[in-house]
C-alpha cells in the first residue's frame, strides 16, 4: 500500500525536480535508468556530470592496464576501441538527437583516456556533444601508455564562436594546440588550464588575447621559450606557470591577484600588475650556481619584476655557494607578507649566508609579517655552546610578527632571529617551532608550507618533539630567551 | 544566550494546516524562496507555506537551524575554536541522522526544498533517493516510478548488447 502512494508522488514531482535528482545518477545508473521505457528515455535522464575515464567506463574490477602481460600494443588498442564503443554507446543511448529535445544538459564533459591522433574523428564527434550538451566544463586529457599516433590536435574552431559559447572552463592534457585563421576566442572561457599541451607561442598570445574573459590561466610541463603578451589581458587575475622552461613571462595584466611560478631563474615582468596581491615563486632547477643566482636574482630583479606585490612566497635553496650578494636600492613597495620556505642542501661555515636574508628584509621596508620555515638536512653536529651574535642590519619600522618553523642549531638561524629580535622596533610576537613544517608543504601539496595558511588545526595535530627537536628548543631557548626580549617570544 | 536572541529578528511562517512556527530571520533565510520574499519587503507579517504541513515544515526548519551558518561576533569566535573539517563532520553525521525518513517523509522534503529552494536539503535528498533508487532492481524501480517498459524487446535487446558493460 505505502509503496504504490509513494511511487505516485514521485511520478508527480515537478518535471524539473525529478531531472535535477535524476541528474545526479552516475553514468552506469543513468545508462540502467534509460532501461526502464521510452517515456523514461524521453525525459533525458542525463548526469549532471559526463565523465567517461578508465574507471567510470572500464570499473576497478578489470584487467589492470599496469599489468606488464597486457601491455601489448594489440591489448592497448582493443581496450582504446572498447572505450571509444562504451562513449559512443552511452551517448548514442541516453542522448541521441531524436530524444534531446527536452534540453537536457550537462555542467562538466569529461574524457580522461590515453587515445590521440588515431582516434580524432571520435574525439572530434564527442567535442561536438559536449557543445552540444551545453556543457559549461570540459576536460580532455588523453594522457595514456599506448602508442596511438600521435598528439591530438583539438579542433578549436568547434568552441570558438556561437557554439561553445557554454564552455567556461577548459582543461587540456597531452594534447595539441593549433589555432585556425579564423579563430574568434571562445567567448565566455574564465578559466585555462593546460598540461603538456604543445602550443606555439604566438598562438598561446592569440588565444589569450581572443578570450575577453578569461580571468584564470595554468600552464604546466608546457614546452614553451617565452611568454610574452604585446597587449594588455583585462581581465586576467590568475596566473600560474609551471615547470613550462621558459626563459621570459612579459605580460600586462592589470587585474592580476595572484601569480604563481615554478622553474629555473627566468626574467619575469609584470609591472602593471598593480592588484598583485599574492606572488609564490620556486626556483628548483639546480643547475650549476643556481642557489646564489636564484638568491641573487630574488635580490635584485625581483623588486623590478613585481613591484606591487603585497604577500610574497619565496622557495629558496641555500648550499655552500651562497655567499656574497649583491643589493639592490629598488624595492617591494606594498610587500607586508614575507613566507620564505628555505630548504638548506649544505652546510654553512659561517652566519654569512643570512646576509642575504636581511638583504631581502631591506628591501622591503613596509613588511609586517615574516615566516622562516626551514628544512635543514643535518650534515654535522654543530657545538651548541658556540658563541651567537646577532648579524649586523638595519633597522626595520614595521615587521610586527614573526613566526619560525624549523628553528635549529644551524649556523645562521638564530644569528638572524637576535637580529630581528634587536632591530625590528615595533615587533610584537616572535613565534620559535622547532618542528619542521615544511616537508607537509611543498611539493607534495604543491603550495608551500605556510603557518598563516594551514590555520590553527595544526596544533592538534602537532606531533611530540623528537630528541633533536628537543635540543634545538634548548638551543633557542639558551641564545634567543634574554630578558629583553622576552614579551614577545614564544618559543614552542 | 538571551541577549543573543533579543537582537535577532524574528519571522513567523504558517502551514497551511493552521500552525504558527517563530524562526530567526537567518534561519528562515537558508530558504532562498523565502530570502526573496524577505528582501522585497513581502513578510511583514506571517508567511504561509502553501502545500507544506506543519510536520514537513518543522522538520525544514530543524534542518535550516542545524544549517544555519554562524555569524556575528560569537559566532565567529566559536568557528575559530572549531576547526572546519570537524564542523563538517558533524554536519554530515547530523545529516545522515535526519534523513533516516520513510519514503513518503522523504518526498514531501524534496517537494518543499524544491518549493522553499535549500539547496542543502534538497541535495541531500535528492541523493538519498537515487542511492536507494539505484539498489534495487529495473522491474523494482518502474513499479516505483509507476512507469511501464514499454520498449519493444527487439529495441531493449540492442539497448543492453550496446551498453553490456552497464548491465554487468
Amino acid at each position: 500500500m505505502m509503496r504504490s502512494k509513494v511511487a505516485v508522488e514521485l511520478h508527480l514531482l515537478p518535471h524539473d525536480v525529478l531531472r535535477d535528482i535524476l541528474s545526479r545518477l552516475s553514468l552506469k545508473q543513468a545508462v540502467r535508468m534509460s532501461l526502464l521505457s521510452c517515456e523514461w528515455r524521453r525525459l533525458g535522464i542525463c548526469p549532471l556530470d559526463l565523465v567517461f575515464t578508465e574507471e567510470t567506463l572500464f570499473g576497478s574490477n578489470t584487467t589492470t592496464i599496469a599489468d606488464p602481460e597486457y601491455m601489448v600494443a594489440e591489448f592497448l588498442e582493443s581496450r582504446n576501441i572498447e572505450f571509444i564503443t562504451r562513449v559512443d554507446s552511452v551517448l548514442r543511448t541516453s542522448w541521441s538527437t531524436s530524444t534531446m529535445t527536452t534540453a537536457s544538459t550537462v555542467n562538466k564533459f569529461v574524457v580522461k583516456y590515453g587515445l590521440g591522433t588515431y582516434h580524432r574523428h571520435h574525439i572530434d564527434r564527442w567535442i561536438d556533444f559536449s557543445t552540444a550538451l551545453m556543457a559549461k566544463h570540459i576536460r580532455l586529457d588523453l594522457r595514456g601508455d599506448g602508442f596511438a599516433g600521435g598528439i591530438y590536435v583539438v579542433p578549436l574552431c568547434k568552441l570558438s564562436g556561437p557554439n561553445g559559447s557554454c564552455v567556461k572552463s577548459l582543461d587540456l592534457a597531452y594534447v595539441c594546440l593549433c589555432l585556425p585563421a579564423s579563430f574568434c576566442g571562445i567567448t565566455n572561457l574564465n578559466k585555462l588550464s593546460l598540461y603538456m599541451v604543445s602550443i606555439d607561442a604566438r598562438d598561446l598570445e592569440r588565444l589569450l588575447l581572443s578570450c575577453l574573459l578569461l580571468k584564470s590561466l595554468s600552464l604546466e610541463c608546457c614546452p614553451l621559450s617565452s611568454f610574452t603578451i604585446r597587449q594588455e589581458i583585462c581581465r586576467l587575475q590568475y596566473l600560474s606557470v609551471r615547470k613550462c622552461a621558459v626563459r621570459m613571462i612579459q605580460l600586462q595584466a592589470p587585474n592580476l591577484t595572484t601569480f604563481k611560478f615554478d622553474d629555473c631563474v627566468t626574467q619575469i615582468v609584470l609591472r602593471e600588475s598593480s592588484k598583485l596581491s599574492e606572488a609564490t615563486i620556486v626556483f628548483k632547477n639546480m643547475r650549476d650556481n643556481s642557489c646564489s643566482h636564484a638568491f641573487n636574482y630574488i635580490l635584485t630583479e625581483l623588486p623590478t619584476s613585481l613591484p606591487y606585490v603585497q604577500k610574497l612566497f619565496l622557495h629558496l635553496v641555500i648550499d655552500y655557494q651562497v655567499k656574497k650578494f649583491s643589493k639592490t636600492h629598488t624595492t617591494f613597495i606594498n610587500l607586508w607578507h614575507l613566507n620564505l620556505n628555505i630548504d638548506v642542501r649544505d652546510d654553512p661555515e659561517d652566519a654569512s649566508w643570512v646576509i642575504g636574508l636581511v638583504y631581502l628584509l631591506e628591501s622591503a621596508p613596509l613588511l609586517e609579517e615574516l615566516e622562516l620555515n626551514i628544512n635543514y638536512d643535518r650534515f654535522v653536529d654543530r657545538d651548541p655552546t658556540r658563541i651567537v651574535k646577532a648579524v649586523p642590519g638595519p633597522l626595520h619600522r614595521h615587521l610586527r610578527s614573526v613566526h619560525i618553523t624549523g628553528f635549529c642549531d644551524l649556523v645562521g638561524i638564530a644569528e638572524l632571529s637576535l637580529y630581528i629580535l634587536g632591530n625590528a622596533i615595533v615587533l610584537e610576537r616572535m613565534v620559535v617551532d622547532p618542528v619542521v613544517w615544511m616537508d607537509n608543504g611543498y611539493p607534495y601539496s604543491r603550495q608551500l608550507y605556510s603557518v598563516s595558511k594551514v590555520g590553527s588545526y595544526q596544533e592538534s595535530a602537532r606531533p611530540r618533539f623528537t630528541k633533536q627537536e628537543l635540543r634545538d628548543r634548548e638551543f633557542a631557548k639558551q641564545h634567543l630567551n634574554r630578558k629583553e626580549f622576552q614579551h614577545m617570544l614564544t618559543i614552542l | 544566550m538571551a541577549t543573543r536572541e533579543a537582537g535577532k529578528k524574528m519571522i513567523m511562517l504558517k502551514s497551511p494546516d493552521g500552525m504558527e512556527f517563530e524562526v530567526e530571520e537567518a534561519v528562515a533565510m537558508e530558504s532562498q524562496t523565502i530570502r526573496k520574499m524577505i528582501e522585497d519587503d513581502c513578510a511583514d507579517t506571517a508567511i504561509l507555506i502553501p502545500n507544506i504541513n506543519s510536520k514537513i515544515l518543522s522538520r525544514v526548519i530543524e534542518y535550516c537551524n542545524k544549517h544555519v551558518p554562524t555569524t556575528g561576533a560569537t559566532g565567529a569566535a566559536a568557528s575559530d575554536t572549531v576547526a572546519p573539517a570537524a564542523l563538517a563532520e558533524d554536519l554530515k553525521i547530523w545529516d545522515a541522522e535526519f534523513i533516516k525518513v520513510n519514503r513518503a517523509t522523504r518526498f514531501n522534503l524534496i517537494q518543499a526544498a524544491s518549493y522553499l529552494n535549500i539547496k542543502g536539503l534538497l541535495d541531500l535528498t535528492s541523493q538519498t533517493t537515487i542511492d536507494t533508487i539505484s539498489d534495487n532492481s529495473l522491474e523494482e524501480i518502474r513499479s516505483f516510478l509507476s512507469t511501464k517498459n514499454d520498449y519493444l524487446p527487439e529495441e531493449e535487446q540492442t539497448i543492453r548488447r550496446e551498453n553490456q558493460w552497464a548491465f554487468q
